[in-house]
């Protein structure tokens, strides 16, 4: 049978820059954030920020930020329970569209 | 009415997965069922390209020219004797991502090329090389859907995460409208526990759909390009062939 610390050694998905390799830079490394002469030095187009009316969605447990449309966010947060009080970094509890699990997520809506 | 043309990407970055082997064999068993199927080898190996019956090295215009802008993908498309068209491959093909590499946009190549031809087929398949350059971006950027194929051993297990990272960075930069379809297990051995782990960890860790049926391991697979045919043809009432059919069922459900 597979030893359960084999799949331990794998890391958890949106881990590109884990915290190892953010350790051992000495600016650290935000998580997932592309290296323009690494993976990203592949990519001719920048990233823009979002426009206005765009969703964006973070989730507590994997760390991905996902952009997502109104109606994929209103599908997503079928349920969910909003506590802004008590939780502010991640107030919503709903489904992580990158994950796919319910947990705690922050939803950001671009003016 | 121009049919609404599917693309599905195969890709893994893993070699030795059975990417190659899933396009043609997904591409035969959609066509058996009547739909117009073209198939994009974008590996510069040319397995895909040999494999339904063409001679790599005797092809004159492959997806090479067409992602330089020399020429449509229309002049380079050729038929297959398994019934679905193929743009073909060539070794040059390894210098195309050089050449790619310093032109701006260059993510956008393939999509470009494609949307000449792309209504005219029910649906497309790219067979990406097992890296994650340019070529690759290309596919993901091109596609509407993504297909992992999955070797159910650890190392494989370990590329699907790396993939992953990739398909978010083109969902969020390049291609919102991309979608994986799932991890579809091949060579698959469901007596090992090592396979059934894997392929429980893969599902649960990643949230991704898997496939069904899982594709059975057979030395079927391996026969079927020397005589320049899928196996759907070489061995019909093979398993792996029906899993193949049966897949592609699933898929235009």
């Amino acid at each position: 049978m597979t030893s359960p610390q084999g799949f331990d050694r794998l890391r958890k998905r949106g881990d590109a820059a884990d915290s190892a390799s953010a350790r051992s830079t000495p600016t650290g490394i935000a998580p997932h954030r592309l290296d323009p002469q690494g993976r990203g030095a592949l990519f001719s187009v920048t990233e823009q920020p979002p426009a206005p009316g765009a969703v964006t969605v973070t989730c507590s447990d994997c760390e991905q930020t996902t952009a997502v449309s109104p109606r994929r966010l209103a599908t997503l947060a079928l349920p969910s329970v909003h506590l802004p009080m008590i939780r502010r970094d991640h107030p919503s509890w709903m489904r992580c569209p990158a994950c796919g699990k319910r947990t705690w997520v922050k939803i950001v809506i671009t003016l | 009415m121009a049919p609404v043309s599917r693309t599905i990407a195969v890709a893994n970055q893993k070699g030795g997965v059975a990417k190659t082997t899933t396009v043609a064999s997904l591409g035969s068993a959609l066509a058996e069922r009547g739909r117009k199927v073209l198939l994009v080898d974008l590996d510069p190996q040319s397995c895909l390209t040999f494999s339904l019956g063409l001679d790599p090295d005797a092809v004159e215009l492959s997806v090479h020219d067409v992602l330089l802008g020399r020429v449509g993908a229309s002049m380079a498309i050729q038929p297959t004797a398994d019934g679905v068209d193929l743009l073909p491959a060539t070794i040059e093909l390894a210098g195309t991502e050089a050449q790619l590499l310093s032109r701006p946009g260059r993510e956008y190549v393939l999509r470009s090329a494609l949307e000449e031809v792309s209504a005219a087929y029910d649906v497309v398949l790219l067979d990406c090389s097992p890296s994650l350059g340019v070529l690759t971006l290309n596919a993901l950027t091109a596609a509407d859907e993504l297909i992992i194929p999955l070797q159910c051993e650890m190392l494989s297990h370990r590329g699907v995460g790396q993939l992953l990272d990739t398909v978010a960075d083109v969902q969020r930069i390049l291609n919102p409208r991309l979608r994986v379809l799932g991890v579809l297990p091949t060579m698959f051995d469901g007596r090992t526990n090592h396979a059934r782990a894997v392929l429980a960890d893969v599902s649960e860790r990643y949230g991704l759909a898997v496939l069904e049926p899982a594709i059975p391991k057979s030395v079927r697979f391996a026969e079927a390009p020397a005589a320049g045919r899928s196996v759907l043809t070489t061995a019909r009432r093979a398993r792996g062939a029906d899993a193949y059919r049966e897949l592609a069922g699933t898929l235009i459900a």
